[in-house]
């Protein structure tokens, strides 16, 4: 597998998880960045390209870890809220509407994603990393514990612990939308 | 199971990471508990929302800055220029204590400045090997949780179609929560981003939506191939076939229509496209070619024929 697979295969995951890591988008971008690299350099050693994934966002999580620790945060785990702003010279991604969605739906969904992302916001970065790799990249306990370098059992509650919070902050949006 | 302990275990439990002992015991107490079960369908939402919003488009810049400064990365970048130079000196050495023998002298020459030029990494990568095993897509509730008629359905609708990866894992998971199954967000929200380069940026995503594009599947799994309308959408039929497999434990992976590419076991690839099935089920045991069932009536013997089929190998 070469750096062009490994992107394309892996660079959303990646990004999202130094997102959810950092929680703005430059420190995301540069995470995302400086994982890539470190992986080119240690990819002859990759033995088992089935473990790709797993190696690559443990790179992740080591690479972030180390900018926390270097810039002596005060706070490892103070709320941060996500850098909605623009990104310099690229235009912020636009939601794309299906032409056949009505606009009640559209503005749900907004309503939707803003109350995640300040649900999430409110979460401990470890916490939102371990519920992006289950509920989007579908790991298991264990391969979520390889890459968080936690015990299962860690995983398994904090995993817990950041739904049963998503969930109670929600709760307006989950049953409205949902009934 | 008591109360307590369900509302701790009750998140694996939506995972599928629990023994199966306290599974049936956690089941056992969702039967008599509508608190509970209420918890369950808001978790079992709260997941679909996180699928379909929680995955940010990678931005553009990114990959020129990965891939940007691939040809200039080594292992150990200080030490290219003093390999060149030590090459360079040791074939001038060599040309001149060779000097007496011409033919020799030019092809060593024609070596030795071939092991002076800068090194690049030109080999091709290795055959791609096995994908790392895909992951079941994030199955997304299509208004199951909206029949609440029974406990044991409205557990097995929660929990069911959010099932996971004993079977097997797609490689389509991202893809289907980035680009939102019909949310819009992830690559078609990048594909109307404004960019320098509209032409090359956009090949570039759609390259890498097509790559994308295929789920991929090993045996066995049973899949449900369904695409609801709105997220309120309930369909009988589907419904009814999806509790009469799960009466027999059978864990079902939702997919949306769209490639789904079968893996057996001996490495060959079966691509059904929207065409083959845009609604019903698949059966694929890793051995035969997958089964596509449209007509739902009768379901779990199509089920028990096709997995029970002597004509597995």
């Amino acid at each position: 597998m070469d750096i062009e697979e490994l992107f394309e295969k892996y660079s959303p995951m990646v990004y999202n998880l130094a997102l959810r890591l950092s929680g703005n988008k430059s420190d995301a971008q540069d995470i995302a960045q400086d994982a890539f690299i470190k992986a080119v350099r240690g990819l002859g050693n990759l033995r088992e390209h089935s473990a790709a994934g797993t190696w690559l966002y443990r790179i992740t999580m080591n690479v972030w870890k180390n900018r926390v620790r270097g810039e002596k945060r005060r706070s490892l785990w103070k709320t941060l809220s996500l850098d909605w702003g623009s990104d310099g010279d690229e235009t912020p991604a636009l939601q794309v509407k299906s032409p056949e969605e009505p606009a009640g739906t559209a503005i749900e969904k907004q309503e939707e994603k803003e109350a995640l992302e300040a649900a999430m916001a409110q979460l401990n970065p470890e916490e939102r990393a371990m519920l992006i790799l289950r509920e989007i990249d579908g790991r298991s306990y264990a391969e979520i514990a390889e890459i968080t370098e936690k015990p299962l059992g860690t995983v398994k509650s904090g995993i817990s612990r950041a739904r049963e919070a998503l969930r109670l902050k929600m709760n307006a949006v989950l049953n409205d939308h949902g009934s | 199971m008591d109360h307590k302990t369900c509302r701790e275990n009750i998140s694996a439990f939506l995972d599928g990471e629990l023994p199966e002992d306290e599974c049936s015991a956690l089941e056992n107490h969702l039967a008599v508990c509508p608190e509970c079960r209420a918890e369950l369908k808001q978790l079992g939402r709260l997941s679909a929302v996180i699928k379909q919003h929680a995955m940010e488009p990678v931005p553009l810049s990114l990959k020129g800055q990965v891939l940007g400064r691939r040809g200039k990365q080594a292992a150990y970048p200080w030490l290219r220029p003093v390999l060149a130079l030590s090459a360079a000196a040791a074939g001038v050495l060599v040309v001149l204590n060779l000097g007496k023998n011409p033919e020799q002298t030019a092809q060593l020459r024609q070596e030795s400045f071939s092991a002076a030029m800068p090194m690049h990494k030109t080999e091709k990568a290795s055959p791609p090997r096995t994908a790392e095993e895909p992951a079941a897509p994030a199955g997304r509730l299509y208004g199951e949780l909206e029949n609440k008629a029974q406990a044991p359905a409205t557990i097995a609708a929660a929990r069911g179609s959010y099932g996971q990866a004993k079977f097997s894992r797609n490689t389509g998971s991202i893809s289907a929560a980035a680009a939102g199954s019909g949310s819009g967000a992830g690559l078609s929200s990048l594909a109307g981003a404004k960019e320098k380069s509209a032409g090359s940026a956009e090949a570039l995503y759609a390259r890498a939506a097509k790559k994308r594009a295929a789920a991929e599947f090993r045996g066995p799994v049973c899949l449900r191939v369904y695409k609801p309308a709105s997220l309120n959408e309930s369909d009988s039929n589907m419904h009814k076939a999806l509790l009469e497999l799960r009466k027999k434990g059978t864990r079902i992976v939702a997919a949306v229509p769209g490639n789904l590419v079968f893996v057996k076991n001996d490495g060959s690839r079966i691509t059904l496209t929207e065409k083959d099935c845009s609604y019903g089920f698949i059966f694929f045991d890793g051995k035969q070619d997958p089964l596509v069932v449209t007509d739902l009536a009768g379901i779990n013997d199509k089920y028990n024929a096709y997995f029970q089929s002597p004509s597995r190998p």
